[in-house]
């Protein structure tokens, strides 16, 4: 079943501004582990504020786990979808980390010991369990990242965005990211993430979304959107490492991610 | 789009491509003549002055737009208040019960009216057509400090920044769950969620603008070079002395009495 289902969504800060022309975006997304992927003014971060309701389109309908966006207020949306966004130090305010993960259960006003118990799960996905009553300002902005993160995800929503979740992060902290964003699509969940990190997408996503000037060019597997080299460099985008280096080894298809090159490379051809 | 504080409205008449001083000028003096002199011929001259000013700089339209919303209550108070109430009241012209309009206070009221509205086309006149910067610009030219010219472009940057910032925190309050429209209870509840992240970057932003400016040498002690200098003409110089002058000799006729 299709997670989220945008159809023929157009949408334009103005007149002179479009970003997404007729006939408009048609697009399902299953759930799974989606990178978004497209150049810098492609559209993304616009496509994901449409699926919570901060945008609204001229347009075609937007459907987020079975709930048609047009009819709800962006507050209503929150159980529904979880946004994690750029910058930290726009949504920060509580004095302890653990009352900031709490705020967005909380005036969902879900009961107090469930509260407790999903914060608790989401700082500990998080890596925040030892922070928990540290003043999420006392935090580099790397960890303040991951306090946004864990908020998004303690109101346990069906889906997930992440707005570009490794800018900053350290080997650790992009070690742990790519382990939460596996277990949020095993789990059944859409986390959909935005971002320009090519070689994360490869280690972390199964499907991918390329978007290039308001146009959805691809949506499918990952270890298929690299394919087509043209695509990719339209899209403003580099391939990743592995599959670069497969290819110049000779590899046609180039494996994607770092498994399939292992594999690839130890049955290569001499 | 950039939320602008200031209503520089984007042109090419005479008058934007003027001397922000000359602007600065021009209406700097039609206001001291719009209170200086005595009567309301001259008064409504310098409106109907700055009236085609305004018209040429091809702003008349936004202007009487803003002004109607601010100068028709003002004018109706006033005409209000001093024919019923001005000490100087004798002629009746309309008894209303234990009330009575005067043709003495209705005179000296719409009089003021008529100075506030000559101070405000005046005021609009300058801003429709100046950018602030250029303001700014031509102040340090002529021998402002930097620090006082970063002082007024920066106070005049911030705040559109910060409504951007706080559009940003509300979008990002409201997809946690946050409602922030609806009745008074629930929007004060929203109060701290949506004032606090703007607060604390404000003073984050603070120290990264200071620490910014100090590594590009803000604070160095030597003689600046400006980018671009600002044109300015003899005519401009003559008509900017010109109009000092006649605000002088205005005030030397209203005290001699001759006005």
């Amino acid at each position: 079943m299709a997670e989220i289902v945008l159809r023929s969504v157009c949408f334009d800060y103005s007149s002179a501004v479009p970003v997404f022309r007729e006939p408009g975006i048609t697009l399902a997304l299953p759930q799974a582990a989606i990178a978004l992927i497209g150049e810098n003014g492609a559209g993304k971060t616009t496509l994901t504020k449409l699926l919570n309701g901060l945008l609204r389109p001229r347009t075609g309908s937007v459907v987020v786990a079975g709930t048609p966006v047009a009819e709800r207020s962006v507050a209503q949306m929150a159980p529904v979808i979880g946004y994690a966004f750029q910058n930290p130090d726009d949504q920060l305010f509580e004095r302890t980390v653990r009352d900031e993960v709490a705020f967005g259960p909380r005036v969902m006003g879900r009961p107090r010991e469930t509260v407790q118990a999903a914060v608790d799960r989401a700082l500990d996905l998080c890596g925040l369990a030892g922070q928990a009553s540290t003043h999420p300002h006392d935090l580099v902005l790397a960890e303040r990242k991951w306090v946004t993160i864990a908020s998004a995800l303690a109101a346990d929503p069906p889906v997930v965005v992440l707005d570009e979740p490794t800018l900053g992060q350290d080997w650790a902290g992009r070690e742990r990211l790519r382990a939460l964003v596996r277990a949020l699509g095993g789990q059944g969940r859409l986390v959909l993430v935005v971002t320009h990190d090519i070689d994360f997408v490869a280690q972390a996503c199964d499907w991918t979304v390329v978007l290039t000037r308001g146009l959805v060019r691809y949506s499918g597997r990952t270890a298929l959107a690299f394919a087509d080299e043209g695509r990719m460099e339209e899209a403003g985008l580099e391939l990743p490492a592995g599959t670069r280096l497969a290819r110049a080894l000779g590899a046609d298809p180039a494996p994607v991610g770092d498994e399939a090159f292992a594999a690839w490379y130890r049955v290569r051809p001499a | 789009m950039a939320r602008g504080l200031s209503l520089y409205a984007e042109g090419s008449s005479p008058l934007h491509r003027a001397h922000p001083l000359t602007k600065a000028t021009l209406t700097l003096c039609a206001i001291g003549l719009a209170f200086i002199l005595p009567s309301w011929p001259l008064v409504l001259g310098v409106g109907v002055a700055l009236l085609s000013l305004l018209a040429a700089a091809g702003v008349l339209r936004r202007f009487l737009f803003v002004a109607a919303g601010l100068l028709v209550p003002i004018t109706l108070l006033l005409a209000l208040v001093q024919s019923l109430a001005n000490p100087h009241n004798q002629t009746v012209i309309l008894p209303l019960g234990p009330l009575a309009v005067h043709r003495e206070g209705l005179y000296i009221g719409l009089l003021a009216a008529l100075r506030i509205a000559d101070l405000v086309a005046a005021t609009f006149l300058f801003s429709f057509t100046t950018r602030p910067a250029d303001l700014a610009e031509a102040l340090m030219q002529r021998g402002l400090s930097p620090r006082f010219g970063y002082v007024i472009q920066s106070a005049l940057q911030i705040i559109p920044q910060s409504l951007e910032t706080a559009d940003r925190i509300r979008d990002a309050q409201r997809a946690r769950g946050l409602e922030t429209e609806g009745p008074l209870p629930r929007r004060a509840r929203a109060f701290i969620p949506l004032l606090l992240p703007l607060v604390l970057s404000a003073l984050v932003a603070t120290q990264e603008r200071a620490m910014a400016l100090e590594v590009r040498g803000f604070g160095l002690k030597v003689g600046r070079l400006a980018r671009y200098r600002i044109p300015d003409s003899l005519g401009q110089r003559v008509l900017r002395w010109g109009l000092a002058l006649a605000v002088v000799a205005a005030l030397a006729a209203r005290l001699r009495g001759w006005l």
